[in-house]
């Protein structure tokens, strides 16, 4: 027994070394970086972080908006699918909506809501750091995220009828995996309130320069949006103009004015929109907000796939389209679009075939075409239809016709709009006049003409602008959002109905109406159909 | 939150130095001698040889406890005078394997000794944790010596453990030389991390799961060449209970020893063998005039006249006149231009020396061994040297350094038909040749033949200009020192760091490859490297009593930090095919390429063993660790592993002692918990973000949505198991049934759209069991100088998902999409089972045909493949081919497998055999579907001779029309590509001799010539039923066409100084 009392130092020793062998067991050892990944503790700690980060909310929509144009343009009358089109894009001209279909995956919009609110969860901690985000520029960060946020649940509730309310990071799954799935109308009134906060007004713009986020949409804008969607026409058009008046009311900046360069499709040229930069005062005459892709960064606009004979073709312009460009007027009085139709938004192959030319605007490198999400034209259609359901519809024809250049004098709140040439002014089309009185529908030998008066004239101009919209803006994902925004606030399933038909060989035009006659098929399927 | 973390943490480490001073305790705790005895008994016995029966003279008996000892006579008598009848005996004679007996009541006993040429229950083996007897053992092990793998071809240990152990199933990847296996044991234990089991060289962890990046398709970088086989004293496989591995021990062990000097002289040992392999049987692929027809049908299905087809290809009809004649006139035969002899060799030196303060090893091989392809081949450098420098009789230092150098040189062996030399070879039309052709007068050129009209590439530009070369650097160097601090105490402390370094090149030429998105002429380039380094620390604690309880208590710290980093870069369209390095390609950085990843891996495991021994009757073993890992979320960091296990020694009790006939009967019975941490599916535990492009500014965006607490897979194992040996050891069995099941296996989640990120998140869903039988055995008979060994050994396994649990209520399996198939993985079924359509002959009537919307969406038409309508959206059959009808057409996994082998003995002239076979699985024959498509311009198997034709006869059709482009999908997954993989290979046949010593000149000289792969019984069509694509599950069972096992001979010779 006496012996192991003297080798008792001899198992201290040992004991020693594994307690030294173990006192590195701290926390620390574990810190091992997984690959290329970064974890929020080590970021968010600079200007430079929040742009990357900003920008990166914004990223996914690289996926996003390609599909929304083909799906836009198969939904209504705009595109059809080729003999090449995949099986998937072929259900979707026939209204054929499954949830399986890639092209209606919703995951990316998700994305991007995820993002954003990774971003607005962590982007006080710079302000705690950096100095130069101050007050402001924080507010105004944080509300170019809540647009973003806002566009994109826009967006979603108008293509599903509905959204999953995501309003945290989701920085682990919840234990109810039950979503707070909102309904577009109640959605549309959150959005509403999360968004008025963030908006710069007047006033507070005229103190400091407004800033812009490159490719951000405007958040006024995108209220005036919320508000056309609810039916709120005052508080629409008030936020519509504000947007276009957004830079210190600069007369060239967002007014329809001259073009960027020399033609109205030289817009579409690449315009090799950066990312995340700040600055100050608007530099953008025309675009407010787009996604851009860089084919030698190894991102490919797959439109150029899709929508180009010499690739797969897939997907081309309605016959309807194409003579609805050939049936507009000059001011000279010929028939054409010049400035914007055949050759422009639409080209054709040598052998006569038409194809959507609005993203190979520029033909040495489609695959790096810009997608262009928001624009003054746009803006400016909406207003002139806000005003018009609003009692303003002598200013929605000047904004749909030859703008206020020529308008003499200048309302005083359109003080600055002295270079507006209006929509159809601008690509030297003769304005729309609104007659005094129509046939009365259905036109037969013994019709007599009616005043057009009331809700009929209001109807009628309307009609003009949504025209204008599908020409202006052909191929840019706006077309069966107007579509289903009309009907619905005309509570006539018909007018969306009879228009998508229209495209269809007789033999399936009744099949096609009498699907959509019923509003539920409208929206795209929210969730899997599980088998019972 | 980090400051309560701290918090936390602080009680981990008091819990783990809680722990430390438990096994300090325990330490202290001695067993007291409690029955004492005083008189002594005389104990009388025989000692026989094992086998023949012959009495052993000089046979050293000694008791253990008193070391009285004696000595047998001439007959194998001894008489010895022991303490009681319950001591142990100790006996020992040089040239056969030592023995320790219990008494166990008796006063007269016979035994039995075996020549340490066969195998023993008292042989040992090696675990982590130290050399145990294998007659102890109470978890489920295995042990191999040099013995069981000499005069073998294979370039490492791996290939030759295939039908060796049971339980262990080694598939071999392919028969391009250097190549490495797939190793598991006892199942696939995870759907994301790794199944193989964890390795140890000479002490130290190696992790040669993570080498997996290559350039060259179907081609990994094989980690274990770091040990030459010749090198090896001893591998021993343990296959449960390794609890002390905690969160590295999931997968079993297979710990290799290599040798050490155990001689007291200086020993020199050389080897050398040469050798051949000749290249495999062709598949029946059509000749010229065959492949002629069968173009023709394909034009004229595609609406080309006679008149259309003669413009468009005026070569075809034999108009000497006509442009290109020469160059599609050809009757190659491919196969036979790819494959070529090819030779091996090897040399091997090994020198031991030293005293008793210090000895030293050094050894060093050269292998170089051609592959089938003519420019294919594999050469490695391999260095060893150790040694122990005994400081004191108390210290001693043990260094060790390994080091090899190999270089391979290997083509694509993948499922890129243009870049596969095998399939190209199959594919490419016999009229065409490898060289171009002067156009008019029909003269071979010096250069290969561009791409022809058929669209496949030049096999024999392939073989010649697009390989790819790794160059593999290992260096795995350790010291361990250890310090007795008496005959009860010993710390011990092996330090090392395994460093792995391989270099890539590889280019594809222009010349005579099909170009991919218009993009030729690319050289890529890949560096890996993974290092780790290592402390294993470990106090020793044993004690025997006299009356024969004996307990060994070990505790220790464990600490691996390993590091994974790999930079890969493919450049595209350099001027021409002569401009092979990176950066001559294009100046368009869309067209460049570079990945790479930067891993890192920190384990920390505390752990406790405790042995105890009562007699050799009662065993009873307990393990127990405590980990963490840098890979899993901090909330499930740390884990604890126990397990405990005990054998009977049912043989020494006092009704069976006496039994002549038995020798040993033992029954176990373990329990054991154990982790898998090596899986970088943990990343996402965490919230990380990750970056992206958005034009030209790289952005960052979330990963995933972070699933905090996902835990680490955590296996049990209840394994039962006899241990029987009969007739003096003549007859030995080993049989094991086990059942582990990981009860929180990770499954993927695909989460609604409306989570964003809906393909990233693992959760702990799944229930995965796997469970088994497996038998070993081996009987010995001898009649005078004749000894005929058999042994084999038959393990059945089979893994069944229990249960997946799916947060998506939509989803009921893992559906995983491979190169023209898909896998499901589903509930009641095996991991990974091939998923498609079942087929039902050909549509004759085109009236049926097309009432059938086929895989495609369009309807079928006449001639093409019935594919069976089993169910539709609502569960009936609804006229479409779709996701309803797919079902599980095929298994990969064999119902069982294992090996045979036999050696014929007779004096110094040996015979040996050695089987291995699998049974039952499944294989996606990828080559054959290429070679059986019909769908392009490419040649096919002579089997499409047999195929339905428009206007003819079908009633004896075996294969569907011709349909350029397959538009209707007649090649769609279906069983039509399923056949049995079963078979079994004679791996090895040997014959050796052994010349008699002449001690002045040679200790030994053996000659031997080896025939490997000589013969294989398979039903399979394709080179080779045994192959694997990669080290990973999802590739399982998929032949995409890799360089088949050759046969080969080698005449070899050893030689001891």
């Amino acid at each position: 027994m006496k012996k192991r009392l003297n080798i008792k130092s001899n198992y201290l020793f040992a004991l020693i070394v594994i307690a030294f062998t173990s006192f590195s067991c701290s926390e620390k050892i574990f810190d091992e970086q997984v690959g290329e990944t970064i974890t929020p503790d080590q970021h968010y700690k600079s200007l430079v972080d929040m742009q990357v980060s900003m920008a990166g909310a914004f990223a996914p929509l690289q996926n996003v908006l390609p599909k929304l144009i083909v799906i836009d343009g198969l939904r209504s009358d705009q595109m059809i699918a080729t003999m090449n089109a995949e099986p998937y894009l072929k259900d979707i001209n026939n209204q054929v909506l499954s949830f399986d279909n890639p092209y209606l995956d919703a995951s990316d919009y998700y994305k991007v809501i995820i993002n954003t609110n990774e971003a607005l969860a962590n982007i006080y901690k710079i302000a705690k750091i950096d100095r130069n985000l101050d007050e402001y520029k924080l507010k105004y960060s944080k509300g170019a995220l809540v647009t973003l946020r806002s566009w994109t649940y826009l967006n979603l509730v108008r293509l599903y009828g509905k959204a999953a309310l995501i309003d945290d990071n989701l920085g682990a799954l919840p234990a109810n995996m039950t979503q707070n799935v909102l309904e577009k109308d109640v959605m549309i009134n959150l959005l509403i309130d999360s968004l008025l906060p963030y908006i710069i007004s007047e006033e507070e713009a005229s103190k400091k320069a407004e800033l812009l986020f490159i490719n951000f949409m405007s958040s006024k804008a995108v209220l005036g949006e919320l508000y056309l969607e609810k039916g709120d026409y005052a508080n629409a058009a008030k936020y519509l103009k504000m947007a276009l008046e957004s830079y210190r009311n600069n007369p060239e900046v967002y007014k329809v004015s001259s073009y960027v360069n020399e033609g109205w499709k030289s817009m579409f040229l690449n315009n090799g929109f950066g990312t995340g930069e700040i600055f100050y005062g608007g530099a953008m005459l025309e675009l407010i907000s787009a996604i851009s892709y860089d084919k030698n960064e190894g991102q490919f606009n797959p439109l150029a796939k899709w929508l180009l004979p010499a690739d797969q073709f897939m997907v081309q312009p309605t016959q309807l389209l194409v003579d609805s460009f050939r049936t507009q007027i000059s001011t000279q009085g010929l028939p054409g679009d010049i400035h914007r139709g055949i050759g422009a938004s639409i080209d054709t192959t040598a052998s006569g075939v038409f194809y959507v030319n609005k993203y190979s605007a520029d033909k040495n490198d489609p695959f790096s075409a810009d997608i262009i999400i928001s624009r003054a034209s746009d803006l400016h259609l909406l207003l002139a239809e806000a005003l018009n359901r609003n009692g303003d519809s002598k200013t929605a024809l000047v904004l749909l016709n030859a703008g206020f250049k020529g308008e003499k004098p200048v309302p005083a709140l359109y003080n600055k709009w002295s270079k507006n040439q209006g929509i159809r002014g601008r690509v030297t089309l003769k304005s729309k006049v609104v007659p005094d009185s129509v046939y009365e529908l259905p036109i037969t030998a013994d019709s007599i003409k009616v005043p057009l008066l009331g809700e009929a004239r209001i109807n009628y101009i309307e009609d003009l602008i949504m025209n204008e919209r599908s020409l202006e803006l052909a191929f840019e994902g706006k077309r069966w959002f107007d579509l289903v925004r009309v009907a619905k606030r005309r509570q006539d399933p018909s007018y969306l109905a009879n228009k998508v038909a229209a495209k269809f060989p007789e033999s399936e035009k009744d099949a096609i109406r009498t699907k959509l006659m019923i509003e539920s098929n409208w929206y795209l399927p929210f969730k899997k159909e599980v088998a019972k | 939150m980090t400051k309560n973390y701290r918090f936390n943490m602080t009680k981990r480490i008091s819990y783990s130095t809680c722990f430390s001073l438990l096994i300090f305790f325990m330490a202290c705790i001695s067993i007291q001698p409690a029955w004492a005895q005083t008189s002594g008994e005389t104990i009388k016995g025989i000692v026989l040889e094992s086998g023949t029966g012959k009495p052993l003279k000089q046979v050293s008996i000694s008791v253990a406890s008193t070391g009285t000892s004696s000595e047998t006579d001439e007959t194998g008598a001894f008489t010895i005078v022991a303490p009681n009848k319950q001591a142990e005996l100790l006996i020992n004679l040089p040239g056969y394997n030592k023995r320790n007996i219990y008494l166990n009541g008796r006063d007269f006993i016979h035994i039995s000794l075996v020549s340490s040429d066969y195998n023993s229950f008292d042989n040992s083996y090696n675990n982590p944790l130290g050399t145990n007897s294998l007659k102890d053992a109470s978890f489920s092990v295995s042990a191999l010596t040099a013995a069981n793998l000499k005069f073998t071809k294979v370039s490492s240990f791996d290939q030759a453990l295939q039908g060796r152990v049971s339980g262990l199933s080694v598939i071999e990847q392919s028969g391009m030389p250097g190549h490495r296996t797939y190793m598991n044991i006892r199942g696939v234990s995870s759907l994301y991390g790794n199944s193989e089991p964890l390795l140890f060289i000479d002490g130290m962890i190696h992790d040669y799961t993570s080498a997996n990046n290559s350039l060259m398709e179907g081609f990994s970088v094989n980690p274990l060449e770091v040990v030459d086989m010749a090198d090896i004293s001893d591998i021993s496989v343990i296959k449960d209970g390794a609890s002390y591995l905690g969160a590295a021990g999931s997968n079993g062990i297979i710990n290799v020893n290599t040798e050490q000097k155990s001689e007291t002289s200086t020993v020199i040992k050389m080897s050398a063998y040469g050798g051949m392999s000749i290249v495999p049987q062709s598949l029946d692929v059509m000749d010229a005039p065959q492949f002629k027809d069968y173009f023709n049908q394909l034009l004229t299905d595609q609406g080309l006249n006679s008149t259309d087809i003669n413009t468009r290809y005026p070569w075809l009809n034999g108009d000497q006149s006509a442009n290109e004649y020469y160059r599609y006139n050809n009757n190659t035969d491919w196969q036979k231009q790819s494959f070529k002899p090819s030779t091996l060799s090897k040399y091997h030196f090994f020198l031991k020396g030293g005293d008793d303060i210090a000895t030293y090893n050094i050894s060093t091989g050269y292998l170089k061994q051609q592959g089938l392809f003519e420019e294919s081949s594999y050469s490695r450098f391999n260095l060893r040297i150790n040694g122990k420098i005994n400081i004191s009789n108390k210290f001693s230092i043990a260094p060790n350094a390994k080091l090899s150098l190999a270089d391979s040189k290997t083509p694509n062996m993948g499922y890129s038909t243009w870049k596969n030399p095998l399939i190209a070879s199959l594919l490419m039309p016999p009229t065409t040749g490898a060289y171009a052709r002067n156009n008019t007068t029909g003269t071979e050129l010096s250069y290969f033949d561009d791409v022809t009209a058929f669209n496949v590439s030049n096999p024999a530009a392939i073989i010649k200009d697009a390989m790819g070369t790794n160059r593999n650097y290992h260096f795995l160097s350790s010291v361990n020192a250890q310090y007795k601090f008496n005959s009860h105490f010993m710390l011990s402390e092996l330090m090392g760091l395994n460093f792995n370094n391989a270099r890539e090149s590889r280019f594809l030429p222009d010349l005579g490859l099909v170009k991919i998105d218009s993009a030729a002429n690319s050289p890529g380039d890949l560096v890996n490297e993974f290092r780790s380094s290592q402390s294993h620390t470990t106090l020793a604690f044993n004690t025997k009593s006299a009356s024969g309880h004996s307990l060994v208590l070990q505790g220790g710290l464990r600490y691996m930090k390993n590091t994974y980093k790999y930079n890969r870069a493919i450049d595209l369209n350099t001027p021409s095919d002569d401009f092979k390095s990176l950066g001559q390609g294009s100046k368009y950085s869309y067209l460049r390429t570079s990945t790479g990843d930067d891993r890192g891996l920190v384990w920390v495991s505390y752990f406790g063993s405790m042995n105890y021994n009562f007699r050799d009757k009662y065993l009873i073993d307990a393990n127990v660790s405590y980990d963490g890992n840098s890979n899993v979320n901090k909330t499930n960091r740390y884990n604890y592993y126990p397990s405990v296990s005990g054998a009977w020694r049912a043989s020494s009790e006092s009704f069976l002692s006496q039994a002549k006939w038995l020798d040993d009967l033992k029954f176990r019975g373990s329990w054991s918990t154990t982790g898998n941490m090596f899986s970088s599916v943990y990343d996402f535990s965490k919230l990380y973000y990750t970056s992206q492009r958005l034009n030209s500014q790289g952005v960052i965006t979330r990963a995933s949505i972070p699933n905090d607490q996902l835990e680490l897979e955590k296996k049990m194992t209840v394994n039962a198991g006899v241990d029987i040996s009969l007739f003096k050891q003549t007859a030995n069995f080993h049989v094991d049934y086990y059942q582990s099941n990981v009860d929180n296996l990770i499954i993927r989640q695909e989460l609604e759209p409306t989570f964003g990120y809906k393909e990233n998140y693992f959760d702990n869903g799944g229930k995965l069991e796997s469970k088994g039988l497996e038998i070993s055995g081996d009987i010995r008979l001898q009649a005078g100088a004749l000894v005929w060994t058999v042994g084999g050994s038959v393990t059945q396994q089979m893994t069944e998902i229990k249960s997946l649990k799916f947060l998506n209520e939509a989803t009921s399996s893992v559906l995983t999409p491979i190169a023209g198939g898909e896998y499901i993985t589903s509930v009641g079924n095996a991991v990974n089972a091939f998923y498609g359509y079942q087929t039902d002959g050909i549509y004759n009537d085109g009236a049926e045909a097309a009432s059938m919307i086929g895989p495609n969406r369009i309807p079928m038409a006449a001639g093409d493949i019935r594919f069976k309508d089993l169910s539709g959206p609502d569960g009936v059959a609804d006229g479409v081919i779709d996701v309803n009808d797919k079902v599980i057409i095929g298994n990969p996994n064999p119902d069982f497998f294992g090996g045979i082998n036999s050696t014929l003995r007779f004096k110094n002239l040996e015979l040996a055999a050695y089987f291995s076979y699998s049974m039952g699985n499944e294989i996606f024959n990828y080559v054959r579907y290429k070679a059986e498509s019909m769908d392009t311009y490419g040649n096919q198997m002579v089997s499409v001779m047999n195929r339905w034709r428009p206007g003819a006869d079908n009633a004896n059709a075996a294969m569907p029309r011709t349909s350029f482009g397959d538009p209707t999908g007649n090649t769609a997954f279906s069983d039509r590509w399923i056949e049995d993989g079963s078979y079994v290979r004679l791996k090895q046949l040997t014959l050796n001799y052994t010349f008699p010593a002449v001690s002045s000149l040679y200790k030994g000289i053996t000659i031997y010539v080896t025939g490997t792969n000589l013969l294989t019984f398979t039903d399979y069509s394709g080179y080779d039923p045994d192959f694997l694509y990669s080290n990973n599950p999802f590739y399982m069972g998929v032949d995409y066409g890799k360089m088949p096992q050759p046969k080969s001979f080698i005449v070899g010779l050893k030689l001891d100084l």
